[in-house]
């Protein structure tokens, strides 16, 4: 009975396990766009989860791969004022969602777009 | 003396040939001692997981495991379900030695029923084990892959719609295990996490056969019938064996792959059955005796012949090509001598036991 209770532990433990390394290491692809409403800076600066900083050009779109949940973006950009601003912000990847970030309208609420991906039949 | 030097010399007479011949062919390849050891690293680190998975069955009495192909199907399979599902980094090589792990045990249990069935003759039996399976394994990966078993990527899915791609990118999870832990003396990097892994399995190695169950092992392999009076579950035990050696050599392949980057998938586990068996055999080892020297110096023998071939080929008679066909003709001729070797000690040893019987008896019959 004791060596039936272990190893349906270790079994449970390793699916446990297996769950857990699944989500931290599912690879998610973003999309970044440089597109406002209002203002469009001529370039903005971007960086994924303290990684290299990557610039994005006015009205582009970019595709970056982010592994597991929890990230964090910093963009750097020219304000219409002209003042250089840097903006951190925290966000949350979902299995079968499409994100986009938009980093001309980082200081508004819409910077962040969750859709729901469709699947290619 | 003199006896000691000609018992040492015919134990270790496959490491000296290959050892002469590569110091023979080191100043023809005209390449640089720092470049050869930067080389025996890297090789060291991917190569010895795999080689070392050989150890247990030797001492269990079962020869050289071809059957770590089994386990390398399983790690195979745990990569190519990683890779399909986007799990990246060391994430993905965790879930996939978790993936491979039941399938391994699954294949290692299998494998040493058959064995058991095939009691003396268990490497030839190991070897075309192995082809079984990989067929079984191309029905899954070919057809069942995209029919049966849903996969999401299209990149690993082959045009019609099913069956996975003869070669797959694993950059998710290239180098991750060898580049999360370096270690930098001069020129040399050396991946530090994957040989504190390789050590950390020579000390299991280490402890398991002064365990009970390694004991009960070793039993088993210096006499079966011994073993069985003595009360010693042997079936079990090389079922054990077996299971423990396909487990190992499951995740071997796995840190084998990430090293490499792509996987081939119907060839890559194909060869190495062989090529782990043919440097554990040139490090000295013997279907009966293996030890954890003889796969680590294995190792590096026969790799430093992969690189010193090719190059010493061109350089001696102007084509790679001829370098390389030496080289397979020497891992192969190797598998053979060792084989012959081993038989030929076995009989010399039986020769030696019926003289020391007469001689016994003799003696006897004078008093």
């Amino acid at each position: 009975m004791k060596t039936i209770a272990v190893r349906a532990g270790v079994i449970l433990a390793m699916i446990l396990l297996a769950i857990f390394l699944f989500i931290s290491g599912k690879e998610h692809a973003i999309f970044l766009e440089n597109k406002g409403e209002i203002y469009t800076p001529k370039n903005a600066y971007y960086i994924l989860d303290g990684k290299k900083e990557v610039k994005i050009k006015k009205k582009k779109k970019k595709r970056e791969y982010i592994k597991g949940i929890d990230h964090t973006i910093e963009i750097r950009f020219k304000g219409a004022d002209g003042v250089e601003k840097k903006v951190v912000k925290e966000f949350k990847t979902k299995m079968g969602k499409k994100i986009t970030i938009n980093v001309a309208m980082i200081e508004s609420d819409s910077w962040l777009k969750v859709e729901e991906l469709k699947s290619k039949k | 003396m003199k006896n000691k030097g000609k018992k040492f010399l015919i134990n270790n007479i496959v490491p000296i040939v290959i050892l002469i011949m590569i110091v023979m062919a080191i100043p023809i390849s005209g390449l640089s001692g720092g470049y050869l050891v930067q080389e025996m690293i890297s090789r060291l680190s991917r190569n010895s997981f795999l080689v070392l998975s050989l150890i247990i069955p030797v001492v269990a009495g079962m020869g050289l495991n071809f059957g770590i192909v089994l386990g390398a199907m399983a790690g195979q399979l745990g990569l190519i379900f990683i890779t399909d599902w986007r799990i990246v980094g060391m994430e993905g090589i965790l879930l996939a030695v978790l993936i491979s792990l039941p399938i391994a045990i699954l294949l290692g249990i299998l494998g040493g029923y058959i064995l058991n069935k095939a009691k003396g003759r268990e490497m030839i039996t190991s070897i075309i084990m192995g082809f079984f399976i990989n067929g079984v394994y191309q029905l899954v990966v070919l057809y069942g892959m995209g029919n049966i078993i849903p996969m999401t990527n299209k990149k690993i899915i082959l045009s019609r719609g099913y069956g996975i791609r003869n070669a797959i990118d694993l950059k998710s999870i290239r180098q991750v295990l060898d580049k999360s832990m370096v270690l930098k003396i001069g020129e040399f990097t050396i991946p530090l996490l994957t040989i504190l892994i390789i050590g950390a399995l020579c000390l299991f190695i280490v402890w398991f056969r002064k365990t009970k169950l390694g004991q009960d092992m070793r039993a088993i392999g210096q006499d079966i019938e011994i073993a069985k009076s003595a009360g010693i579950a042997v079936e079990r035990t090389r079922i054990l064996s077996i299971v423990i050696s396909t487990v190992l050599a499951s995740i071997g392949q796995i840190i084998f792959l990430q090293n490499i980057g792509t996987m081939n998938t119907y060839n890559s586990h194909e060869q190495i059955g062989m090529f782990s068996i043919a440097a554990i055999l040139i490090g000295g080892a013997t279907a009966a005796k293996a030890s954890i020297p003889n796969a680590l110096g294995g190792i590096v023998l026969f790799h430093l012949m992969f690189v010193i071939s090719p190059r010493a080929g061109k350089e001696l008679v102007g084509s790679a090509q001829i370098g390389e066909f030496f080289r397979v003709f020497i891992s192969y001729g190797v598998i053979a001598l060792a084989l012959v070797l081993h038989q030929w000690r076995r009989e010399q040893e039986n020769k030696a036991e019926r003289k020391k019987m007469m001689d016994m008896q003799l003696s006897g019959g004078e008093k």
